[in-house]
């Protein structure tokens, strides 16, 4: 049975999860990490653009945008979004 | 005192809109282009100037947000860490998101170089309630460090006097390196290797380094060490709550984590401030739903006041042109000459100058979708939509300005990682019509369309804007990229655009308007001058003078007035198609005919030629284009 991943990408507009791990190891991940996406990391969804695909995420004292591809890429951990 | 120079190379280093141009431009008195979303500066710039018996040159370079190439630029900057061994690196750090600034800053000083450590932005720190010790980040470092607000020029003295007394930028032993687990373990690969850690230049060191994050090839030996260093990560690891699955990560960790402790000792969060009027402002102009309605909005409010407003002191300036031209007209004999003067010279200066306005307008508004932050939400709402072009949402930020002009928006468009979807969008960008071709393509528009000028203008922009879409549509599916892109984009904080550098900003841009269209518009005048004025006499079906002088003895009434000007614009036209200009149309209109085109319009098109400046931009722009695309 595959087990679905829960990722940045799944994260709801307006809730913050806490980033579980890059598993991939290549020259984006490595960009996302030196960015500051880490396992224990705090991310907040801020917003998805009209046609739904690049969100924004608040870290670590800014904002980006990712596209759902490549947040995808980060998984977070399953936890309660409102606590 | 030629003799007593020494000199020095200063790099500027640091991340994407950190303020590197701006603290650059603030250095060396230059005026390079500084806008408010990563990826301003493309290449290596450098310039100069003297403090206390030095010659400093500085070197401003792309920004990367680590050590790790991810983008050609940020390959750009890597280039110089050995050559900038014997100078002095300045690495420019944001004080406003200090966390991942110092990301460059840790790794910088891990492969041991010793940067002055620049806190600029120091305003956007302060205004959040932070404050930064100083001494305390000299003793944990061993670099010398300083606060500084680059617009302003707040701390450049200041810099200067720390850029002439400090020595050099290598060091051999590391203050402040990886933890010693990491270090041990770096030090290792390098003996694999037969080096010695710390005989080698700071990009060998980093090759190391990166042989330990995995991102380059490892011998065998390397790859045990790793696996070694790995387990006893994970092991200790299990301790604490994060683990991960890849060495990358933990040595992101690892830095992040000194990071941590970097700051908690060296910056002091009075109180924490919220800035919420941006965040309220943000969630408005990213929203889902009106998002690209506001974005629409604002183009529209872009052209609509580029042309209506604009039109008010072109009013003024018309009116003065035409007083001019009546006094002209009222003490110069008739002839040849005067014709010349008045209506090619006068209307070509004038024709330029008319439009100073819109233009000005035109730019204002560009300096202020830069400056503010917005270019980058607005390729953040693009980006889905410039994808079924086969674009990055990245390709709206040349295209904007475009609208101002073709040459720096050229340059731009290196901001697309894709050499293909670069070269395409280069190859879109002439049909962007600029700043100096809408004085020409007004000018037509109201000789040969005097009912509605205004109305063929904008059919024309819009015209163009489907002939752009629709070949980016076809190129898209002409030259598809396999490559996949990333979209990756830094939000930058909102800025308020500073008065005085958007002043200096429309000033550098009249004169260089003045300068470039004058000569164009001017020329161009002249030849329309000529091409409608010769052959002098032109065959008529009627004497028309000799009607309206007969017209005119039998007294002045409304009917014969009105007579007498159709007699006259009868004759207008008539001499004008007798004229070089109507032939020249003629002959080309079995080309435009079957799209219905008339010869007006088929003369309207030729002009957009000289217009469009994709000849000027080859020559001018060839050997950056070979750079750009065969690097
Ligand atoms: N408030 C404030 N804004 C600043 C300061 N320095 C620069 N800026 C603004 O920050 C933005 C980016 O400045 P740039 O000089 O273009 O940054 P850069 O580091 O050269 O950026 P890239 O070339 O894209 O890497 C501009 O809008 C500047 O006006 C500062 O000290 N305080
Ligand atoms: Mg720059």
């Amino acid at each position: 049975m595959v087990r679905v991943k829960y990722t940045l990408a799944d994260l709801q507009a307006g809730n913050t999860g806490t980033v579980r791990d890059i598993e991939q190891s290549n020259s984006l991940t490595n960009r996302l990490m030196d960015l500051g996406f880490l396992p224990g990391t705090k991310v907040k969804a801020l917003c998805c653009a009209p046609l739904g695909d690049p969100l924004t995420f608040f870290i670590r004292g800014y904002c980006i945008g990712l596209r759902k591809s490549e947040a995808r890429l980060i998984t977070l951990d399953r936890e309660d979004p409102t606590a | 005192m030629e003799g007593s120079f020494s000199h020095k190379k200063v790099f500027l280093l640091g991340n994407p809109n950190c303020g590197k141009t701006s603290l650059f431009n603030a250095l060396t008195g230059e005026r390079r282009h500084v806008g408010n979303w990563p990826g301003v500066t493309v290449e290596r710039i450098e310039g100069g100037r003297e403090h206390k018996n030095f010659k400093l040159t500085f070197i401003d370079l792309p920004g990367s947000y680590s050590l790790n190439p991810f983008t050609p630029e940020e390959a750009i900057a890597l280039t110089i860490l050995d050559e900038a061994s014997n100078g002095l690196f300045l690495n420019i750090i944001d004080s406003g998101n200090l966390e991942r600034n110092l990301v460059l800053t840790f790794q910088l000083l891990e492969i041991g170089i010793r940067p002055i450590l620049v806190f600029n932005c120091y305003d956007e720190l302060l205004t959040k309630g932070g404050k930064i010790n100083l001494t305390e980040v000299q003793n944990q470092t061993g670099c010398l460090a300083i606060t500084t607000i680059a617009p302003s020029k707040k701390g450049i003295p200041e810099l200067l006097d720390l850029i002439v007394s400090e020595q050099k930028a290598e060091n051999r032993s590391v203050p402040m390196g990886l933890s010693d687990f990491w270090q041990s373990a770096m030090e290792r690969i390098c003996k694999s290797q037969g080096l010695t850690f710390f005989d080698l230049s700071p990009s060998k060191r980093l090759e190391a380094e990166n042989i330990l994050g995995g991102s380059t090839e490892a011998t065998p030996d390397a790859k045990e060490i790793r696996e070694q260093l790995f387990s006893s990560l994970s092991e200790s690891a299990r301790l604490t709550s994060h683990t991960s699955s890849n060495l990358a990560c933990f040595l992101a960790l690892n830095r992040y984590e000194r990071i941590r402790k970097f700051i908690s000792t060296c910056l002091t969060l009075e109180k924490e401030i919220k800035i919420e009027w941006k965040e309220r402002l943000d969630g408005f102009l990213t929203h889902k739903i009106f998002g690209f309605p506001i974005l629409i909005a604002l183009m529209i409010l872009v052209f609509w006041t580029t042309f209506s407003v604009g039109s008010i002191p072109a009013g003024w300036i018309q009116q003065a042109l035409g007083w001019l031209s009546q006094t002209g007209k009222d003490y110069l004999p008739e002839g040849l000459v005067s014709d010349l003067l008045i209506n090619g010279l006068l209307a070509g200066v004038g024709g330029v100058l008319v439009f100073l306005p819109n233009v000005l307008i035109l730019f204002l508004w560009l300096a202020i979708l830069e400056d503010s932050g917005y270019m980058a939400r607005a390729v953040f709402l693009m980006d889905r939509f410039m994808q079924t072009l086969g674009l990055h949402g990245r390709a709206f930020i040349p295209m904007a300005m475009s609208l101002g002009c073709n040459v720096p928006a050229v340059m731009a468009t290196k901001i697309l990682e894709d050499p293909l979807q670069r070269l395409r969008v280069i190859f879109l960008l002439p049909l962007v019509p600029c700043s100096a071709r809408l004085p020409v393509l007004v000018l037509l528009c109201g000789a040969f369309f005097p009912r509605h000028p205004s109305l063929v203008l904008f059919l024309l922009y819009f015209i163009n804007l489907l002939v752009i879409l629709i070949l980016g549509r076809v190129s898209q599916s002409l030259f598809r990229s396999s490559r996949d892109s990333y979209f990756l984009l830094e939000m930058p904080p909102y800025r308020w655009p500073t008065p005085r550098s958007v002043f200096l900003l429309l000033w550098e841009k009249a004169s260089h308007f003045v300068k470039k269209a004058g000569t164009v518009i001017l020329c161009g005048t002249i030849l329309i001058w000529f091409l409608s004025s010769f052959p002098r006499t032109v065959p008529l079906t009627q004497d028309f003078d000799e009607a309206i002088s007969e017209l005119s003895k039998q007294g002045p009434s409304e009917q014969i007035e009105k007579q007498i000007e159709i007699l006259a614009s009868k004759r207008d036209q008539e001499q004008l198609s007798g004229r070089y200009l109507a032939k020249i149309g003629n002959q080309l209109l079995p080309i435009v005919k079957p799209i219905g085109f008339g010869w007006r319009e088929a003369i309207l098109r030729f002009f957009m030629f000289p217009a469009l400046q994709p000849l000027e931009l080859f020559i001018v722009k060839v050997n950056r284009w070979g750079l750009l695309l065969f690097r």
